[in-house]
């Protein structure tokens, strides 16, 4: 029985093979008329061919418009720049493109963002980081039938300069940022050719949610998006979050240089893990291994009984934790604060507080551009604060839980969803995002945290949270080598390991306190943006170690 | 009881099957009275009866102590501890602590778990609530309240007086837990000034007149007769409505029964008390004082002299100060 299947499986194989061939005989007829076609129409006169073209490649072979003369003036001490072999040209920016350049000729080079040919016609779409600028071939006197096809066939993402005279416009261009005018355009080249088949369509890419399910569009996954980050990257949303993201550590570092704190650098290959063994990346150091540091706790400290004060660094922590979640990368940048304080705690903590604040006031009064950009994609509430941040106890919040009908225990840790329904609750009564909790218990902390002096079952620690979720963890730290000590072995750490740390504290120690947050986290919490690696530009988890 | 005849004979032989083992039965079968045949029936018996009786010493003793502890948390800690009885003798022996005058802050604001009861008022700076200011000051003088402000993200900038104007600073809040009552005052972008009480009660109270009730409420030392007490809601409504809100003529009709309200010469006033209504303090004044105060117009000569009185009182004063 087999037998007779697979010969009729080859017979109809055959045939089916037989119709393959008909078809592609077919295909490669049709193909070979169009190329004659083509050609026929190259043929024609084409009087523009000066006016469009694929550039050669940009090697630095002349200097066109730039000179360092140009920006000291030239010798007769007048500013004006001077004509240099080549010709002159300066590239205008498109968000410059308004109305006070109508009428005026000027290059322009961008990013082919979309084009659509109608008959005689072309529309395109030139865009340049967050603006773009609608551009208009059509055929004239000085523009050729090839050129207009040309400019149609130009691959999408390709880097064009053009140059032409900038019109204005009867009706606003909705869909552009530069609403009021456009491009009408003489001259055409290409840069820079991308190729015809992109990974992914950035309008597909920077699609609202409610769009796509509205409408039933296509949408990307995140998984290609992040795969292809190159291109990912070019959309109007992921440009205003990673700008915020850097004001955010502009904001951090300025205000807190304002204040008198010390950037320090510290070490990232360490030889003992600093927080608790089990989550360290491993790696081979010469004949003995080495580990990455969890986070920078040890060397603030050290920095601290080094009488430096009040530091901070801004640098890569590295978390081995196996958790593929919505909030985890394995690798993030950590903005961490330590301080030495005179006799209370609290000292620090409204430092911490206010620095955190005067970074949403920052964002809030510099970056509503930015914000409004990612809304529209990422739809999410405004970001709300208190200025002085509320601040309420361990104990407070347990009883806030209690009453919505949570049960736990005096000493239990948080869990994220209690985190979450407390941030909640909050936000209902004081209508804030931002909020600490003081006074955690001692059981749920690391062994360098301070005991409170007043109940042995609490600490001198503190959690601040954004929009229910975690990002700061800090504790006035033990600096007495004989508490630490005891802590230690309590907590049934080797002490072998920490050996070092504890002598560092053996030579007289100020009291000091601090914490860190964690920069994707913040923005990412800022904004209301569903996952953190839509915060972080090349994201690490346990799947993914590229781009 | 009616005895039913046994439907099955108890002493069937059941044939067990040779796999299974024999477990000695965990509770005797002979009657509970002991016989005197028995002789180790009776050992069980009186254990457990001697255990019986151990049980019931030792639950005496568990209330008497636990009579002992209620009793002591009564004394010492006064009302609001988190004891169900406590609560209910409370409300029914009404002279039970100090507090006692005024209804206690749990009946009003409702049991709690170990929290301090946080009164959230956001307010516009553009128009403060000045009758709230003086109310923080009256209830500072009755409990143990401590003050926050803070500036809601919406509100860019804010004068120096209004940030500080409950006087209390971020650093007091280590102390959070041994005060009865914190007053928040959160300087926000909202139409009307609201209280919020917690999650559970639904939606906020709206509106500086209502605020400013239910804060007195919790200050009253004894309860109005109807009508006075609607003699009072009815001038704190005008100050909301006429004196703030109202167009000219509304304000200037409210202004006259002011006037003559306040009038010691006029009939309308029975007693020789400054107060709007009867010889106490009440909210009448704090909202009528607030709502004058805040309109800034000229006053006749009665009520102008009525206001410097009241701002004779150091809470008028310092509210009138941080509104300066």
């Amino acid at each position: 029985m087999a037998d007779v299947d697979v010969s009729s499986n080859a017979q109809s194989l055959s045939k089916k093979a037989a119709k393959k061939q008909a078809k592609e005989a077919e295909k490669a007829a049709l193909k070979a008329e169009k190329a004659t076609k083509v050609e026929r129409v190259a043929e024609e006169n084409d009087f523009a061919k000066e006016s469009y073209g694929i550039l050669p490649l940009i090697q630095s072979r002349e200097k066109i418009g730039w000179s360092r003369n140009l920006e000291f003036g030239s010798g007769d001490g007048d500013s004006s720049p001077t004509l240099h072999k080549g010709h002159y040209r300066t590239l205008v920016r498109v968000s410059e493109l308004a109305k006070e350049k109508a009428n005026k000729v000027v290059w322009v080079r961008a990013r082919l963002h979309t084009s659509r040919s109608k008959g005689k016609q072309c529309f395109l779409v030139l865009r340049q980081q967050q603006f773009n600028v609608q551009g208009l071939v059509s055929v004239s006197a000085t523009i050729s039938k090839q050129m207009v096809k040309f400019v149609a066939g130009i691959t999408k993402e390709s880097i064009v300069d053009v140059e032409g005279v900038v019109q204005l416009v009867d009706q606003k261009i909705k869909s552009c940022t530069q609403q009021d005018v456009e491009l009408h355009l003489e001259k055409v080249f290409v840069v820079s050719l991308a190729s015809p088949c992109l990974p992914l369509q950035l309008d597909d890419a920077s699609r609202p949610h409610q769009e796509i399910e509205e409408e039933g569009r296509v949408t990307v996954n995140q998984d290609t998006k992040l795969d292809n980050r190159v291109i990912d990257i070019r959309t109007t949303t992921n440009q205003a979050i990673f700008r915020l993201q850097a004001g955010v550590c502009s904001l951090f570092r300025n205000h807190l240089i304002r204040n008198g704190f010390v950037e320090i650098q510290t070490p990232k290959i360490i030889s003992a893990a600093s927080e608790g063994g089990a989550n360290v990346f491993t790696v081979s150091y010469f004949k003995t291994s080495a580990y990455l540091a969890q986070s920078p706790q040890l060397y603030k400290q050290i920095c601290i009984a080094g009488d430096f004060e009040k530091v901070f660094c801004v640098g890569p922590v590295f978390r081995a934790e196996d958790s593929n979640t919505h909030r985890h990368l394995t690798e993030f940048v950590g903005l961490d604060i330590e301080m030495v304080f005179n006799y209370h705690y609290h000292e620090v903590v409204e430092s911490i507080a206010d620095t955190l604040v005067q970074i949403f006031k920052g964002l809030r009064d510099n970056f509503q551009t930015e914000i409004e950009t990612v809304r529209k994609q990422y739809p999410a509430e405004p970001f709300r604060f208190l200025e002085p941040t509320l601040w309420l106890e361990f104990q407070e919040g347990v009883a806030i839980l209690r009453d919505a009908g949570i049960e736990m225990g005096d000493e239990d840790d948080l869990s994220t969803p209690n985190e979450k329904l407390l941030g909640r609750l909050i936000k209902e009564k004081y209508d804030t995002d931002f909020y600490i909790l003081d006074k955690y218990p001692l059981a749920v902390r690391p062994f360098y945290t301070m005991p409170d002096p007043n109940n042995p079952r609490t600490s001198n620690s503190y959690d601040m949270f954004m929009r229910g979720e975690e990002i700061l963890s800090g504790a006035q730290r033990v600096h007495d080598p004989d508490l630490l000590t005891e802590r230690a072995r309590h907590h049934g750490v080797d002490l072998e390991k920490i050996k070092a740390y504890i002598d560092s504290f053996r030579y007289g120690a100020p009291p000091h306190a601090g914490g860190g947050i964690g920069l994707e986290r913040v923005t990412m919490l800022y904004l209301g943006l569903p996952n953190i690696r839509q915060a972080s530009l090349f994201p690490r988890d346990p799947k993914r170690l590229t781009p | 009881m009616y005895k039913v005849k046994q439907i099955y004979n108890e002493n069937l032989e059941l044939s067990v099957p040779t796999c299974m083992y024999k477990v000695k039965p965990a509770c005797s079968t002979a009657p509970l009275q002991t016989s005197p045949e028995s002789g180790s029936g009776t050992d069980s018996d009186e254990c457990l009866q001697a255990l019986e009786r151990r049980q019931d010493a030792i639950l005496e003793r568990l209330q008497a102590l636990q009579q002992d502890v209620q009793s002591l948390c009564q004394s010492v800690c006064g009302p609001g501890v988190d004891e169900e009885t406590s609560e209910r003798r409370e409300i029914i022996h009404k002279s039970a602590t100090n507090a006692m005058e005024a209804p206690s802050l749990e009946s009003i604001l409702g049991k709690h778990h170990g929290a301090v009861w946080d009164l959230v008022i956001n307010a516009n700076p553009a128009s403060p609530p000045l009758s709230l200011l003086v109310l923080y000051g009256l209830l500072k003088k009755r409990y143990r309240v401590l003050g926050n402000t803070h500036v809601h993200s919406s509100v860019r900038s804010i004068s120096s007086a209004l940030r500080s104007c409950l006087g209390g600073s971020m650093g007091q809040t280590g102390f959070r837990q041994e005060y009865q009552m914190v007053f928040t005052l959160i300087w926000k972008d909202v139409a009307h000034p609201e209280l919020r009480l917690g999650a559970t009660v639904a939606g906020p109270i709206e509106g500086e007149g209502n605020i400013a009730r239910f804060l007195f409420g919790l200050l009253s030392t004894c309860s109005q007769d109807p009508e006075q007490a609607t003699i009072v809601d009815t001038w704190v409504d005008r100050a909301t409505s006429h004196l703030l809100a109202g167009d000219a003529k509304r304000r200037a009709a409210a202004m006259r029964l002011l006037a003559e309200a306040l009038d010691p010469a006029s009939a309308m006033t029975t007693t020789e008390s400054s107060w709007l209504v009867g010889r106490q303090l009440s909210v009448a004044d704090i909202m009528v004082w607030s709502a004058l105060v805040h309109s800034g117009h000229p006053l006749p000569s009665t009520v102008s002299r009525w206001v410097q009185t009241c701002e004779t009182f150091p809470e008028f004063m310092s509210a009138r100060s941080i509104f300066d």
